[in-house]
């Protein structure tokens, strides 16, 4: 095995919009986004993570529209540990505060330029919300218009550490839309 | 020795009567196949949705493994539990997929089964949310052996969607199709 095992990836494409079926429950909606890769992982261009405007929706249509893009391009000599993206999705509230609205985890897309069809792949994420545990607190959340949050939101790409975690969702999503160009990945005698 | 990794998600659980459900899975290989690195099993968050019985995990897998030979092909089995009111939990659907063996991304939707009550007490008890039977031979989930000696009831379906990598395969002459 020579040292020169390794393969390029450069993840671009944008976060379209949210997406609520029931109405978000806040307006001035912004999302922070964290790209987590494992240890194997090299960023060579490009951010890991960024913070969106803050969008509102209009009266004709459920999305609230980001057109935030993203691009950035790793080096791996591995699969595992393949890039995940995080979304922390803040917003205000009934007393014009700012809190969090959810969080959602997607994996960035697994299909290279070879599988590629004409158009880029859609990611819809589901947004998903921590809820309060014990009596009093959801009673002040309730009264404070405020959900709980994650300490550290990376946490939802680790598969080990959510165990305790009581979620609920609105049926929220993120939509994304992601295309992924590698390269060097013949060397290493990839089936994708 | 042909490498594999599997990477995706336990996505939603659907058609569940049930409120509060989270996901226990494990992945087993046959004796030939090595874990590699990423973790084999886990569970995920506890849902408490009960609009339109849809509840979202997005839990990742992320795994990574080694093979000498395909025989005992991976197989991801899923048991979905319940959460009651106590925090007590009891299993409510109990599934197995075999992972996809051919490259790429794969969304599959499987559906699921859990143990019949056998009395009218145990009928009751489920009804009301406060336990059903659970599985001890957990290996009962993945093979086929002892299957006959349970009776079920059909359940909800679970979301997964699973994306696999070959490494190798081509070297050693495995084709996919």
């Amino acid at each position: 095995m020579s040292i020169e095992n390794f393969y390029y990836l450069n993840i671009l494409g944008e976060i379209k919009s949210l997406y609520f079926p029931l109405g978000p429950n806040g307006n001035g909606l912004f999302c922070r986004y964290d790209i987590v890769t494992g240890d194997d992982w090299e960023l060579i261009s490009g951010t890991k993570t960024g913070i969106t405007q803050c969008a509102n929706g209009s009266r004709f249509s459920d999305e609230i529209v980001f057109n935030m893009p993203i691009e950035c391009t790793f080096k791996s000599t591995n699969i595992y540990g393949w890039p995940q993206i995080i979304f922390s999705i803040y917003g205000k509230n009934l007393w014009g505060s700012e809190v969090n609205v959810g969080y959602a985890r997607m994996h960035t897309c697994f299909i290279t330029n070879e599988k590629r069809k004409t158009e880029p792949l859609i990611i819809r994420a589901p947004i998903i919300i921590p809820k309060a545990t014990n009596f009093w607190s959801s009673l002040i959340n309730m009264i404070t218009d405020r959900n709980p949050e994650l300490r550290d939101p990376k946490i939802l790409a680790d598969g080990t550490k959510t165990k305790n975690l009581f979620t609920f969702s609105n049926g929220g999503e993120v939509i994304v839309s992601l295309e992924c160009i590698a390269k060097g990945t013949d060397k290493l005698d990839f089936d994708h | 020795m042909a490498e594999i990794y599997i990477l995706g998600q336990i996505l939603s659980a659907e058609n569940f009567r049930e409120p509060n459900l989270f996901c226990r899975w494990n992945i087993q290989a046959g004796s030939l196949w090595k874990f590699i690195e990423g973790e084999s099993e886990g569970q995920t968050a506890t849902d408490c949705n009960s609009i339109d019985q849809k509840s979202y995990f997005a839990h990742p897998i992320d795994l990574h493994l080694a093979t000498r030979g395909i025989q005992g092909w991976p197989k991801l089995s899923i048991e979905v539990f319940s959460v009651n009111a106590l925090k007590q939990f009891c299993p409510v659907g109990i599934c197995f997929t075999y992972i996809p063996t051919k490259p790429g991304l794969h969304h599959l939707k499987i559906a699921t089964w859990r143990i019949a009550p056998q009395t009218v007490l145990d009928s009751i008890r489920e009804k009301f949310f406060t336990g059903g039977f659970t599985i001890v031979k957990k290996d009962l989930i993945h093979t086929g052996l002892e299957r006959y000696k349970i009776a079920t009831i059909s359940s909800g379906i679970v979301r997964v969607e699973l994306s696999v990598f070959f490494k190798h395969f081509r070297k050693y002459n495995i084709v996919f199709d």
